[in-house]
This record gives structure tokens, sequence and C-alpha cells, in this order.
């Protein structure tokens, strides 16, 4: 075992074998930077547009979401700062969006430059109803993080977003909160007009496992939900619900998009909020067993970047697989 | 201001002597953690020095939203499910090195966990579902609340008592099968 002395060595040593092999990098990535600003100054077409390459930089499955993001949402001027929510992609259950600072004098630069923008300050959620996330069922995650390679000192580009186990929180909006040179500010955003979401009934004669019964997907270009009947996962009283010591821990059972040329796709899990509360709310069953992004993850060998994010064209998605079980789909008008 | 964030900040502004400190507070009680993921000691140990390297080059920013130490672990934990990600086909232990191993690891939980009382615990929480080990170890050994609990293991707090009331069933099962009796379960 290292002691903490030789272990501090070795990450201080790391640390500056890191700082040179950045700077080799950033020179390298001159070129390619200068082209992109190039783009975005002298092209004609409008901000919004031109980031909306900047998103898709790293999205380059085949769905064709490109035309469902909106563009250039909303502008919010302040002493030296202009906001611009340049692109915004939902469902409900997933929102995704680009947030474009600007700085129009010295003084914005100077707070630009200063600014820590992380998703501690710069965020946006789901704006659950007298925020009751156990009573609506929903769990969420989010982030900011920035393109760093478009900062220049007039301009941050931050890609925002949540993911939310499901899409029904009573409200429909989401709160965007955000730092302006007056203070932090927030604004609620309407989630769910932007990207349709498509329900189907799962149909299989057999079940995955003993602990519940699969019955219905939500599907999206951006997210899937699959929503089933509660038998063994929750144990409930009258005045509590408790979840069993000896269910199949749901993140063990492999989910699988099984797609009309026959390839299967592993679909990620976000670990979903089973609730049994959730019946109130998910209109037809029990819980939510598992949500995620339908996206596929393509390994990736460039050094910082593990894998890419590829859309899954969900047009194509003919079965789900879920442990042992295969799922037709069948369409349920709304 | 609670340890490590001041140390933090100094690194920030250029002292490496903060680093330094930061890792003089936090290794032993990372690495114990970790070893509830990694399930030995020397990977837990790399995986360790990843988290503080991730610090350095990264400088993340700690907002002050949590503790230092909560920020900390949760750094940590998103550091080993990266680190089995990608070394999830690596496995070069030749078999004989676990005996040495498990010595080592002896010695180093006697050294951090001194009373004899919670060695006798860690060695059972070994025995149980890497997800009850967790709860268990943050809760019991690291002193966190269950709140911070939730935020490090990014669940909710209704999840993590959830999962306390379970790990705490079976951490008591285990240690009646050993012949132990444990009144404060």
């Amino acid at each position: 075992m290292k002691s903490y002395k030789e272990m501090a060595e070795n990450v201080l040593r790391r640390r500056n074998e890191y700082n040179t092999a950045k700077k080799k990098r950033t020179k390298k990535l001159l070129i390619s930077i200068t082209a992109a600003t190039l783009t975005l100054i002298a092209g004609t077409i409008g901000v919004g547009a031109a980031v909306g390459s900047l998103r898709l930089l790293s999205d380059k499955g085949e769905s064709k979401i490109t035309s469902e993001i909106r563009t250039d949402v909303h502008t919010e001027a302040v002493a030296g700062i202009e906001m611009n929510i340049a692109e915004f992609l939902s469902d409900g259950h997933c929102v995704q969006m680009t947030v474009h600072y600007t700085a129009t004098d010295n003084n914005g630069k100077k707070w630009l430059a200063g600014t820590q923008f992380s998703a501690d300050t710069c965020s946006i959620k789901p704006d659950i109803k007298d925020g009751n996330s156990i009573e609506y069922g929903v769990n969420y995650g989010y982030s900011c993080y920035e393109y760093e390679n478009y900062r220049t000192e007039t301009d941050r580009y931050f890609y925002l977003g949540f993911y939310a186990s499901s899409g029904e929180y009573g409200t429909g909006q989401a709160k965007f909160t955000y730092p302006m040179p007056d203070g932090e500010k927030t604004m609620l955003m309407n989630t769910q007009d932007n990207v349709g979401t498509k329900w189907y009934r799962l149909v299989s004669d057999k079940q995955p496992c003993d602990d519940f019964n699969v019955k219905y997907l939500t599907l999206s270009k951006l997210s899937f939900a699959i929503y089933g009947d509660n038998i063994n996962i929750y144990e409930i009283t009258e005045s509590d619900s408790r979840m069993t010591d000896d269910h199949t821990p749901l993140e063990d059972i492999p989910i699988y998009a099984v797609m009309e040329s026959g390839n299967r796709i592993r679909l990620k899990w976000s670990s979903g909020y089973t609730e049994t509360t959730a019946k109130l709310e998910n209109r037809y069953t029990d819980l939510v067993i598992a949500s995620g992004s339908v996206i596929e993850f393509v390994p990736d060998s460039t050094e910082e970047i593990n894998y890419i994010r590829q859309y899954v064209n969900t047009d194509k998605i003919q079965k789900i697989r879920i442990g042992d079980c295969c799922f037709e789909l069948e369409p349920i008008e709304e | 201001m609670e340890h490590g964030s001041k140390q933090y900040k100094r690194f920030l502004t250029g002292d490496d002597e903060g680093i330094v400190e930061i890792i003089r507070l936090y290794k032993d009680g990372l690495i114990l953690y970790l070893c509830s993921f990694a399930g030995d000691i020397h990977t837990a140990e790399d995986i360790t020095e990843e988290v503080f390297v991730k610090l350095v080059t990264k400088k993340p920013h700690f907002s002050g939203k949590s503790s230092f130490k909560t920020w900390l672990y949760t750094i940590a934990r998103n550091a080993a499910f990266d680190f089995f990600r990608k070394n999830a086909k690596i496995s070069d232990k030749p078999i004989e090195d676990y005996a040495e191993l498990a010595t080592e690891q002896a010695d180093f939980e006697r050294q951090y966990l001194q009373k004899e009382r919670e060695l006798m615990l860690h060695n059972a929480l070994k025995k149980l579902k890497p997800e009850y080990r967790q709860v268990l170890y943050l809760i019991y050994f690291e002193g966190f609340t269950n709140s911070d609990t939730a935020v490090i293991m990014k669940k909710s707090k209704r999840q993590i008592e959830n999962l306390m009331y379970r790990a705490k069933k079976s951490l008591k099962a285990q240690l009646e099968k050993e012949g132990f009796v444990y009144e404060e379960l």
C-alpha cells in the first residue's frame, strides 16, 4: 500500500503530464476551432441554425431529430450579457438544450470569464407539481457541460439536460435556472409539445420474472419507459409500501431494442423510481419498471470520450427484449 | 470551514500542499469505501488515485451545497463506475497473489478500523451484496447522514431508507450466522 505522500507524488506527477499533453492537444485543435469560429462569424444563417450543427457533433445516429430541434427559443439581455436558448429538444422525459452566452461589452467579457457554470448554477429540471417526487413517482438526473472548443472571449456554449423516469409529473413544465450579471434567474419552459411520444402494448406469452408483469411501453425519439404491474417488487400495506427483500434486482435484467434488421441494441437503464403511488399518474399501471434514453453507446478510441452517443432510429424498432422474453409492440391509439 | 474545502481552495489558487493534505485526510477512508465496489484493496487504491488525479486535472467546481467529504465520495463513486467500464475485460492478477493481498487488506483494515467491534462488522459487510456494503459503510463507518448517502449513491432519501432497512436485516442475519448478537441493528 502506498503512503499518502507516495500517492500525492504520483497524483501531482500525473497532473504535470496531463498539462503538458493538454498544451500539445490545444495546438492541434487550433485549426478546427478556427474553422468552427469562422463558420459562426461568416455564416449567413442565424445563430440558432449554426448552433444546430454544434449539438449534432455529439449525436451522430440515424435518428432524424434535427427537424425537431427548436432554435432561438428565448433571448434575454442584461448589462453586457445576452443569454440565448439556442436549441431545445424535449419529449417530457428527456430534455436537452444548448444555451449560448454572448458578451456584448467589456463588463460582459469580465463576467463571462469569471462565472462558474455547473449543474449547481445552471440547470434544467422537471417542475414536479408541488415538488412532490414521491407522489408522482419521478426520479431524475440533470447535467450541464460546456462545449469548450467553442469558447471564446465573447461566447460560451453549454449543453443542459435532464432525464426523468416519467414524463408525467403534473405540470408539463421544466424549471430552467441560469446565472446572469444581476443574479440567478429561473424560468418555466413547456416540455410537452416538441418530440412526440407513442404508447405501445407489450405483448408476449411469458414474463421475464415473477416479480412484475410487463404491460406498456412509451417511446419517443429520445427516450423509452416500460410500465408494468407490481407482483413482488413492493409489499403494500394500508399505510405504506416498502420494496421487498427478495425481488429480482431490476437493473440485472437487460433490455434490448430489436431492430427491423435483426440487430439488437442494449438500452441503457436509468434507475427507475418504482413507486406504487405512480399508479395515480401513470395511466395504466403500478410501476415504472425501466426507463432510459434510446441511445446506442458506441465505443470510441479518443482519449477523453469513452463512447459516442448515437440516437437509435425508433421507427425501426420492431420488438423489445426484456431478459429472456421478446415482446411485440402493439400501438395504442391516443 | 470544514476539512477539505479550505485545502481544495488553497490548491485551486496554486498551492499543491492543499491537495497533499486532502490525500492525507481522505485516502484511507476512500480506499475502504471503494473496496466495497472493487472487492480488493489494490484496485480500490488505484481508483482512489484516479479520484485525486481527476481533482487535480479537471479541477471540478465545489459549490459547497454538500459537505466536501460528501462531494468527494460522490466523485469516487463515479470514478469507480468509470474504472469498471474501462477495465471490464481486464483481469491480469495471478491467482497466487490473492493470499498475499488478503493479508495486506486485513492489516490495512485493522489500522483504519481501530475498534475490534468495527472490524468485526466490517468483515461481516464483505459477505453482503455490494449495494448493502456501500450504504452500511457510508452510514456506519464514515458517519454520513441518510441525505448525504442519498447524494453519494444517487438515490432518493426514501430509497436509502429502504436500502438501509434491507441491508441491516441482511447484516443481522450474517452476524447471527457467525454467532454474534448485535442489539443495535
